[in-house]
């Protein structure tokens, strides 16, 4: 094994036997899925002394239609599992739209969630087993193939958003969806006051939209709705909407192909400001209603510094993302401590290189915990460590 | 690690928190601990050394703190209704009753969170806040009793968790007290880092003792519609709920029953049902209004094409409770036909039912035992009840043959041997048939590092290490 190569297992053996060969030599191993990388890149590896892609890790193993559940490589492609489900008329709310390319493994690994996730739930929420390689080249399954599991702790759902950190995933079980028989997509414009009110009470509603999202770019803010069901639902749903927006004195537009705005609400952090050379972009977490101010003083701050902001509220979630056209470190800095000082926030792309604790920001109080669990799983930082929130 | 704590220790522990706290909030009273002695599993007891009542958080601080000073192993308990005996005390451990911790701390109604104390039962929390239009989704059979803190250790489940997901789905944040005495408030979704509160959900109790959990509030639905389906055979019925879900519905409830409750409701509350039904199916639909009617009656057709004997569809909410009777009493009338039964839980792929049923009823056969099913069909989830009487030694015996059984064939079927009720004491053993060693030396490692002292609820969960469990008297019985 020399540095600067990158292995390419063909089966979870294979991966198991680098990872192990790695642990033993003192070697830390870096997994990596497409390369597409979106979602909180973290601090860069200080020192990948093996690479290992997954991208011969692909393909179904087992998909039983009639369950809903599929079980897939981690190399897969988003894109790719997204077109054999549709040949089954079945879904997965993972955030194809956006990060078709990227592959499951890389998507769990960050947990970005999609666009569903107001109605839908997120990413773990679908992650209903997993095999995955640990620190010392053990091979582990957790839960299994069935809907309804609570036998043994949870392991899947743990290396959901762990970065890598606690191990690689071999292959994935999901529960699936039945796919939509329509989609609506309604996007009004208007005063931000006005927007906002219309958002909130859109969110009361028990209507089950399955987003309801705010859209803020240079002066311009909207509030953008969709609906995905049958035409019995979508269509008078979409007018009680389209309705109340009016009642907000917003005109509401019905979208005849909404599909890149749909991917641009996917995968705000690379959409948004897509053409400025320089880009910050920031997920902004938090109790949902505090968001919205948050992202109000933010974009005073990149004003401030004469850089321009655009963001997208994922309504009734926890997340929102905002990308600043940055115009260098004072501005970063700025935009960094005012997007935690109310919460937290992690930095998805940076125009700059930057140190694990500007990506994650300040570990929480139940950091300790999440070393004890780094150090189980992992128990010699074979994988990666220095990247994570607080250096996991 | 185990603890090897002496009767000496746990003495102290008793006496040091009956100075604390007061004689009225620690019992070692004989009479007293047979109380705790069990859940509401049947076939299982273990008289603990002691059980303590706290009333606050730092209580809890304080008598975990004991225990660890003593080495004494210690079990949280809420309302004592869980199913696999997670909530006894073995090796003469302290028992840590939280029924006294029941407050509401905060509501917050545009975060749609709130913030409780895990004795709060599951059902008093939407109770709080139906007035704001919300609720807290998850609803176990058992929710006017069951605790919320026995919700998350169990990560329960129930009718409505098909549409709405589980426990895990719902919690946003924890307060636990770890084995020795740390206070952590645990994060969820709203901070980088690992999902430890989705960790501790469904850990039954091993990683530390719960003491306040943050629940996501959602809407409640603008409209519902209900039918019940009678079917002739129990693979009509079946095939019924595969294509209901394949079909692109996703109803919110799809529950079954089959023709040995049917009998006994029958019998015990004079409920009428079409001659020769020999399987019920509930269905539920809820959501917007628009739309609704149409979901129902496509679900309604497809169990006329599985060929339904009638089909009845609730016109107001009085009908839709009838509807829901039948469910809702169903283990009450086993309580009339037997003299105890016994609860299995387990998990096949939702296509495997027909094949499942078949094997259950072989099963019983063999044992010459009677089993009925009640069961969230909707999601693979069995329930089979073995009836049987506790004065009857061997027949105590087949159950527990059948039981074992049983969850073999969810094995071999590809399923899993707990949906909600988890793995306790009961099925701790089983956890080697479902899992390889190294899945399990995982779960072990998880569990050193957050439990180094082995302490939180020891013996449960995964297998090894055995401690002999009394098999008996075991004379309760599991009221719905
Ligand atoms: C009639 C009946 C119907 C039922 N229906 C359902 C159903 O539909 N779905 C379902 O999922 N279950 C069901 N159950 C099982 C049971 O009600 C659930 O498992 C419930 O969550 C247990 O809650 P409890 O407060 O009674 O917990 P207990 O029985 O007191 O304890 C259960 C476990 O939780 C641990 N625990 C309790 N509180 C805490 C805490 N604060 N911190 C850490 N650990 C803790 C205990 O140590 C124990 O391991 C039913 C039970 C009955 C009797």
């Amino acid at each position: 094994m020399t540095a600067g190569t990158t292995l390419r297992p063909a089966d979870v053996d294979e991966l198991a036997a680098i990872v192990r060969d790695a642990d033993a030599a003192r070697r830390t191993v870096h997994v990596v899925g497409n390369e597409t990388h979106s979602g909180p890149a973290g601090a860069p590896p200080a020192r990948a002394d093996v690479v290992v892609s997954t991208s011969a890790l692909t393909g179904v193993i087992a998909h039983e239609p009639g369950d809903l559940t599929i079980t897939v490589r981690a190399g897969t492609r988003l894109r790719d599992l997204e077109a054999h489900l549709a040949r089954h008329a079945q879904w997965l709310p993972a955030p194809t739209l956006g990060h078709g390319e990227a592959s499951v493994g890389g998507w769990l690994a960050i947990g970005t969630d999609s666009l569903a996730t107001r109605s839908a739930g997120r990413a773990r929420d679908w992650v209903i087993g997993a095999t995955a390689v640990h620190g010392d080249g053990r091979v582990a399954r957790g839960r299994g193939r069935v809907v309804k599991n609570v036998a043994g702790y949870d392991l899947p759902r743990l290396m959901v958003g762990s970065l890598g950190t606690l191990g690689a995933l071999a292959d994935v079980t999901f529960r699936l969806a039945p796919r939509a028989e329509t989609s609506t997509t309604l996007q009004a414009h208007g005063e931000r006051d006005d927007v906002h009110a219309a958002a909130r009470a859109l969110l009361a509603m028990p209507w089950a939209p399955t987003f309801v999202d705010v859209l803020a770019q240079g002066t311009v803010t909207s509030c953008v709705v969709g609906f995905d069901g049958w035409p019995a639902r979508t269509e008078p749903l979409t007018r009680r909407a389209a309705d109340l927006l009016a009642t907000h004195d917003l005109n509401a537009t019905l979208l005849d192909d909404a599909s890149e705005l749909r991917a641009c609400l996917d995968a705000p952090d690379r959409r948004l400001l897509g053409a400025a050379p320089a880009r910050l972009a920031l997920q902004v977490l938090g109790p949902p209603a505090t968001l919205v101010a948050r992202l109000v003083d933010l974009e005073h701050v990149a004003r401030e510094h004469g850089a321009d902001i655009a963001w997208a509220l994922r309504g009734g979630t926890s997340n929102a993302t905002a990308v600043i056209a940055s115009t260098g470190r004072a501005c970063l800095d700025a935009a960094l401590s005012e997007a935690r000082r109310a919460g937290a926030a992690t930095v998805i792309a940076s125009p700059e290189r930057l140190s694990a604790d500007a990506v994650w920001g300040r570990p929480s109080a139940d950091f300790a915990l999440m070393q004890r669990v780094k150090a189980a799983l992992d128990p010699r930082g074979t994988f990666l460590p220095g990247r994570f929130v607080g250096g996991l | 690690m185990e603890s090897m704590s002496t009767t000496h220790d746990r003495s102290a522990v008793l006496a040091a928190l009956t100075a604390r706290l007061g004689a009225e909030r620690v019992t070692s009273d004989v009479a007293d601990l047979l109380v705790y002695a069990s859940d509401g599993s049947t076939l299982h007891d273990a008289t603990p050394a002691g059980v303590v009542f706290p009333e606050s958080t730092a209580e809890v601080v304080d008598i975990v703190t004991t225990c660890a000073a003593h080495g004494v192993p210690f079990v949280a308990r809420g309302s004592g209704t869980g199913l696999s005996g997670g909530a006894m005390a073995l090796d003469g451990g302290i028992v840590v009753a939280l029924n006294r911790l029941r407050r509401i701390l905060d509501v917050d109604v545009p975060n749609r969170c709130a913030r409780v104390q895990p004795g709060v039962a599951n059902l008093a929390i939407s109770r709080a806040v139906e007035h704001h239009g919300l609720h807290y989704a998850p609803d176990p059979s058992s929710q006017a009793v069951c605790s919320i803190g026995g919700n998350v250790a169990h990560n329960s489940g129930g009718p409505h968790t098909l549409k709405n997901g589980v426990t895990v789905n719902h919690v946003l944040g924890l307060q636990i007290v770890l084995s020795d005495g740390t206070l952590v408030d645990v994060g969820g979704p709203e901070r980088p880092g690992y999902d430890l509160a989705a960790l501790i959900t469904g850990s039954e109790g091993t990683f530390g003792i719960v003491t306040e959990v943050t629940v996501k509030l959602s809407p409640l639905p603008e409209g519902v519609r209900t039918a019940i389906a009678a079917f002739a055979t129990i693979d009509d019925a079946s095939h019924a709920v595969t294509s209901v879900i394949a079909g692109g519905l996703m109803p919110a409830a799809l529950e079954m029953l089959d023709r040995v409750v049917v009998a006994a409701l029958e019998a015990a509350f004079g409920l009428t049902f079409p001659p020769g039904a020999a399987a019920l199916l509930l269905l539920e639909c809820d959501g917007p209004e628009d739309g609704l009617d149409d979901e129902i009656s496509r679900a309604v057709d497809i169990c006329r094409e599985h060929g339904a004997l009638e089909v009845r569809l609730a016109r107001d909410d009085n009908e839709r409770a009838a509807l829901w009777t039948a469910r809702k009493k169903a283990f009450g009338a086993l309580g009339r036909i037997a003299r105890n039964y016994c609860t299995q839980d387990g998990v096949i792929p939702r296509t495997k039912l027909p094949e499942m049923l078949r094997r259950v009823g072989e099963i019983a056969d063999r044992h010459r035992l009677r089993v009925a099913n009640v069961f969230h069909a909707g999601d693979g989830n069995l329930h089979p009840c073995i009836l049987f009487d506790d004065r009857d030694a061997d027949e105590r015996a087949r159950v527990v043959s059948a039981g074992r059984e049983i969850l073999d064939v969810c094995l071999e079927l590809g399923g899993s041997l707990s949906g909600e009720h988890g793995i306790g004491i009961e099925k701790r053993e089983a956890m080697a048939r479902m899992f390889a060693e190294d899945d399990l030396a995982v779960m072990r490692a998880l569990r050193e590092a957050l439990d180094p002292l082995g302490l939180c609820n020891p013996h449960k969960v995964l297998p090894g290490g055995s401690r002999c469990v009394e098999l008996g008297p075991g004379g309760k019985q599991v009221h719905a």
